[in-house]
C-alpha cells in the first residue's frame, strides 16, 4: 500500500527549538551544578 | 538529543498537527524527563522506549484537559476569520493530513503518530500499547487505508 502522504508532517526539529530546547533543560535546577546528561 | 527531540516532536505533529503546540509539548516532555532522570532504568527499557512514554502521557493529559476546557473555549470563540498565513497553512497537504488524524480515535492516532512520527517498529509499539504486533499491523494497515482514502476525496498529493 503507497503510504507516502502519510510522511507529510514529518520535520526536521527547528533548529531555534532545539537550541531553546537545550537553553530551557539548562535552566532547569540543578542542571548547571551537576553537569549532568541524558541517560541512555 | 538530536533524534530524541525529532521523534518527539514529530510524534506530537502526528497527535496535534503541524502548529507551535508540537514544540510545546515536545519542551514539556523533554523537561519531565530530565526532571525524572534518576528514575530511568537502563535495564527496564531503551531511552526512546522511556521518553515516548512521557511524551505519551503528555499527549494523553493535553487531551484530557482540552475535553475539561472545551465548553468555555466555545463559548469565548469569536469567529474572526481566517488570517492569509492560516489560509495557505490549512491548504498544505502537513494540514490536510493532520484534519484527517484529528478525525481518528485516540488509539488508532496513537499507533499512527509512533509508527510515522516516532519511526517506531510495529514491535515496539506493541510493546509500548500492550498489544500484538500482529493487531498493530492490523490497526494501522486498516487506518492507513481509511486516511487514504479521505486523502483521496480531499485532493491530497
Amino acid at each position: 500500500m503507497d503510504d507516502r502522504f502519510m510522511h507529510k508532517l514529518e520535520r526536521e526539529p527547528r533548529p531555534a527549538f532545539a537550541r531553546a530546547l537545550r537553553e530551557r533543560l539548562r535552566a532547569v535546577e540543578g542542571t548547571r551544578r551537576s553537569r549532568a546528561r541524558w541517560p541512555g | 538529543m538530536r533524534s530524541s527531540c525529532r521523534a518527539s516532536t514529530n510524534s506530537f505533529r502526528y497527535r496535534v498537527g503541524a502548529g507551535p503546540e508540537a514544540e510545546d509539548l515536545t519542551s514539556l516532555t523533554f523537561e519531565k524527563a530530565w526532571r525524572a532522570r534518576h528514575r530511568y532504568r537502563r535495564d527496564l527499557a531503551s531511552f526512546s522506549t522511556w521518553l515516548m512514554t512521557i511524551a505519551r502521557r503528555v499527549a494523553i493529559d493535553r487531551a484530557r484537559s482540552l475535553r475539561r476546557h472545551a465548553p468555555l473555549d466555545e463559548a469565548l470563540d469569536v469567529p474572526d476569520g481566517p488570517t492569509p498565513e492560516e489560509v495557505v497553512e490549512a491548504r498544505s497537504n502537513a494540514a490536510r493530513l493532520a484534519r484527517l488524524l484529528a478525525a481518528l480515535p485516540d488509539r488508532e492516532r496513537e499507533l499512527v503518530a509512533l509508527k510515522y512520527g516516532a519511526g517506531w517498529t510495529h514491535r515496539a509499539i506493541a510493546r509500548l500499547m500492550e498489544l500484538t504486533e500482529t493487531n498493530v499491523g492490523t490497526i494501522l494497515h486498516r487506518t492507513v487505508q481509511e486516511l487514504r482514502a479521505g486523502w483521496d476525496a480531499e485532493g491530497g498529493r
